[in-house]
């Protein structure tokens, strides 16, 4: 009698304790890609993403609306006239999770790591343009590019310049200490890593008392979690599982400036008539190829044109399906009686095979037969792509500065489509160093506009990335390198 | 050497399929039309098994044969249906919908299982006919060469099949489908080897073998002329058998996309593009399922009753 007794009212207490120790705690999941190796160190190859993103800051942060720079850790920014010096005057009265203040001497250490050879920095590449760092009067720190940029501050915005600690390189992927809303309480990359809030943050005391970060490695199984209210929230899902999990949800559609596309290379034999590429690339219903490769809302349509949809730089441009104009350029470049082109591809990404399906129809009405060969995943990005004169391909999302240099500048390691055009290079230069923003914005346009009259690249679509968040949850609709986790509630 | 099938390949299948189909065909009416076929039938039948298998085999050559010409939609137009750009619900129009892509998915289903059925029917007649032959001669060879063939045969048994087939396709790129049969094929028939080598080592040791040596017969007239007449029910059950485990192989590498190309339906590329929607699109998902669950039981059954019809136990064989 007595053992039941026990057992009830530990029973009856587990039960009272559930909602009230999870009333304010927000779980979500991580697909474990890095396995145990994940850490929190934001510069590492394996950096454990949904946990950076919470418990360190960076100098700037994209703004809601847009990708352009808003303060963060700095207050304010200004650069010299020929935009190669800049000064980032820093916010007072910010501490770290273990109690230190946090100063000029914190950035100028975490910079000086990034940009280190001997780190082996991820982003090292992106923010190369750092010839040195020192502290500056006043609070402030100084930055001494080896070019002019004019959008540098853009480029402090990658997700992984992340402010650490001075001196903390060799303990930070264990302590992940930073100035965030939410500090490490336990980190276990294969099971729950615990985050709770913490009290000083300076952007105003977090809604939240804590964050669950638990690992669960199938879509499947992340699903079924959410179903179950073990988590609150899918950071990404497919139209499918909105249809399986239902109206108990609420769904958010975020541009991700992510994008998935066909190249073909502007150099081979097949493919050097900038007129053939026009017209593989004008056959295309891109409405279409949206809705029926990805579902209603999966993405926004894209003129060719790399630079996502929320960016300041993008050029307007209209592209409605032209099968009678793909016609008479194909006639023009001696293809009268159709063409017959191979575009390869591997399981990789989900999107690619729909997305050829849906293409390969809509060429077939231009006289163009499009033969799908897919190859296993593990040879594709070394011996296929940019090996075949057509494959798939996919990118995640940069600011326009950086996609249109990693992409189309020639000579640069991933120009996929071996565009090679020296005035495209030498305005590549120009926009880059334009200090008058509105200049700026038309050297990027031309840019643009150019791509899609003659470039090789076809990219129908940017992504949308949708979030399911449960009822009793309210995050802003933006996407999640942009999110400021104190905003976020729970009841 | 794989190569060369490649741009022609899903157009082969699709030939091979309609000859494996129609032989199929005229197999099944010969078989109920020729007496002494028809007792054999009569035995299959008697079983239980024989009996299931005998008509999920029935279903499958007519839905195969029949089916096109019933359907009035091709399996590969992506219809424009206004508003509705994908998963067209069921009806008088789509009896099963449309699929993700807004294609016709009853057209899709029937004709689904082209390339696993003609793909694995030429992999189990070359596994079959390599594994007996080497089998059968093994037996009449001086015993080293025995020996040492049957631990190289051992060795190559481990060796996952999957993984070589990986290999091709890297090694030529887009030559899919048709480097399964002899990859596969070469792996299947070692089984088969085994299986066969040890039923003809009770045959090699009778009289008559001895006395057809003793007269001074070469191996190749002895492995014809005495050896194989009296393995051919074992060799009947193994083609059976392992067709229907080349048809589950089929469909594993089909499943991780690397069998048929897109669009070409297909049951197992089918399952594992909706097998996240069971639960909101159940009619896209079990199709398939069932097509190709009823035609693996289906040959396996016959397969059973067959062993069971002509005096063989299967459990034994497989053993060996």
């Amino acid at each position: 009698m007595r053992k039941y007794f026990l057992a009830a009212t530990v029973c009856a207490a587990m039960i009272s304790t559930i909602p009230l120790a999870m009333a304010k705690t927000l779980n979500f999941a991580h697909d474990l890609s890095f396995g145990a190796e994940s850490n929190m160190d934001p510069i590492d190859g394996n950096r454990l993403y949904e946990a950076i993103i919470l418990t360190y800051n960076r100098l700037v942060r994209p703004s809601y609306k847009t990708e352009e720079p808003e303060a963060s850790l700095a207050t304010s920014w200004s650069s010299n006239d020929k935009a190669d010096v800049w000064t980032f005057k820093l916010r007072d009265g910010v501490t770290f999770h273990d109690g230190s203040a946090f100063g000029p001497e914190d950035v100028v250490y975490t910079f000086k790591r990034i940009i280190d050879p001997n780190t082996k920095s991820a982003v090292k590449a992106v923010l190369d343009i750092i010839k040195d760092v020192r502290a500056g009067e006043d609070n402030s720190v100084i930055f001494e590019l080896n070019s002019s940029h004019a959008d540098f501050p853009l480029l402090l915005i990658d997700y992984r310049a992340r402010i650490i600690p001075e001196g903390s390189g060799d303990t930070i992927a264990d302590t992940g200490i930073g100035t965030g809303p939410f500090k490490l309480k336990t980190l276990d990359a294969e099971g729950i890593s615990e985050f709770v809030r913490f009290d000083d943050y300076w952007d105003g005391k977090p809604q939240l008392d804590g964050i669950n970060v638990t690992a669960i490695a199938d879509a499947g199984a992340r699903q079924q979690a959410l179903a179950a209210g073990q988590i609150d929230l899918l950071l990404g899902a497919t139209e499918e599982q909105q249809n399986a999990l239902g109206d108990g949800f609420n769904y958010q559609h975020i541009p991700s400036g992510a994008w998935r596309g066909i190249v073909f290379n502007t150099q081979s034999e097949e493919f050097k008539d900038w007129r053939v590429r026009k017209a593989l690339r004008i056959l295309a219903d891109r409405e279409q190829i949206i809705k029926r490769a990805l579902g209603e809302n999966g993405g926004i349509v894209s003129c060719d044109d790399p630079v996502a949809p929320t960016d300041p730089y993008l050029a307007k441009i209209d592209c409605p399906q032209d099968i009678e104009g793909a016609k008479a350029l194909l006639a023009e470049a001696g293809h009268k009686d159709g063409l017959d082109i191979e575009v390869f591809t591997a399981p990789l990404d989900p999107t690619w095979a729909p997305l050829l399906e849906v293409y390969q129809a809509q060429a077939a009405k231009a006289g163009v037969k499009v033969k799908i060969t897919s190859v296993p995943s593990d040879g594709f990005w070394n011996d296929v792509w940019m090996k075949k004169s057509a494959t798939t391909t996919y990118w995640g999302g940069r600011p326009a500065d950086q996609i249109l240099n990693e992409a189309f500048r020639s000579g640069a390691k991933w120009n996929e489509t071996y565009w090679n055009v020296p005035e495209f290079d030498a305005q590549l230069d120009v926009a880059r160093s334009e200090l008058d923003p509105e200049k700026r914005k038309e050297d990027y346009r031309e840019l643009q506009v150019e791509l899609f009259e003659k470039g090789g690249a076809f990219i129908p679509f940017h992504l949308n990335t949708l979030r399911v968040v449960a009822k009793d949850v309210t995050i802003p609709a933006v996407p999640s390198a942009a999110l400021r986790w104190s905003d976020v509630t729970k009841n | 050497m794989m190569a060369f099938l490649d741009p022609i390949s899903y157009y082969l299948a699709d030939k091979i399929y309609y000859l494996v189909c129609t032989a199929m065909f005229i197999t099944m009416v010969g078989l109920v039309v020729i007496k002494p076929s028809r007792r054999l039938l009569g035995r299959i039948w008697r079983h239980w098994n024989g009996r299931v298998g005998l008509c999920f085999i029935a279903a499958h050559i007519l839905i195969s044969v029949f089916g096109p010409w019933l359907i009035p939609h091709d399996p590969y137009t992506q219809f424009d249906l206004g508003e509705i750009a994908r998963y067209y619900p069921p009806g008088l129009e789509f009896p099963l919908g449309t699929d993700d892509r807004n294609r016709d998915f009853l057209a899709r289903v029937v004709s689904g299982g082209r390339a696993a059925i003609a793909v694995t029917c030429l992999t189990a007649i070359l596994a079959i006919s390599w594994g007996a032959f080497a089998g059968i001669f093994l037996t009449l060879m001086p015993r080293w060469v025995d020996g040492v063939v049957m631990r190289i045969v051992d060795a190559l048994i481990s060796v996952p099949w999957l993984a070589f087939l990986l290999l091709a396709m890297t090694l030529f790129a887009g030559a899919r489908g048709f480097s399964f049969v002899p990859i596969v094929g070469f792996f299947y028939s070692l089984a088969v080897l085994r299986v066969v080598r040890a039923h003809a080592t009770t045959i090699v040791a009778l009289d008559y073998v001895t006395a057809a040596r003793a007269r001074g017969h070469r191996i190749s007239w002895i492995a014809f002329h005495e050896v194989l007449p009296n393995c051919r029910d074992v060799i009947l059950v193994e083609l059976a058998m392992r067709w229907t485990w080349l048809l589950l192989a089929f469909a594993v590498a089909s499943f991780f996309g690397l069998m048929v190309e897109i669009p070409a339906p297909d049951w197992s590329l089918m399952i594992a593009s909706s097998r996240t929607l069971f639960l909101s699109y159940p009619y896209l998902f079990w199709p398939p399922v069932i097509m190709l669950s009823t035609l693996v039981i289906g040959i396996n059954f016959t397969a059973d009753g067959l062993a069971k019809a002509i005096g063989l136990d299967r459990r034994a064989a497989d053993m060996v």
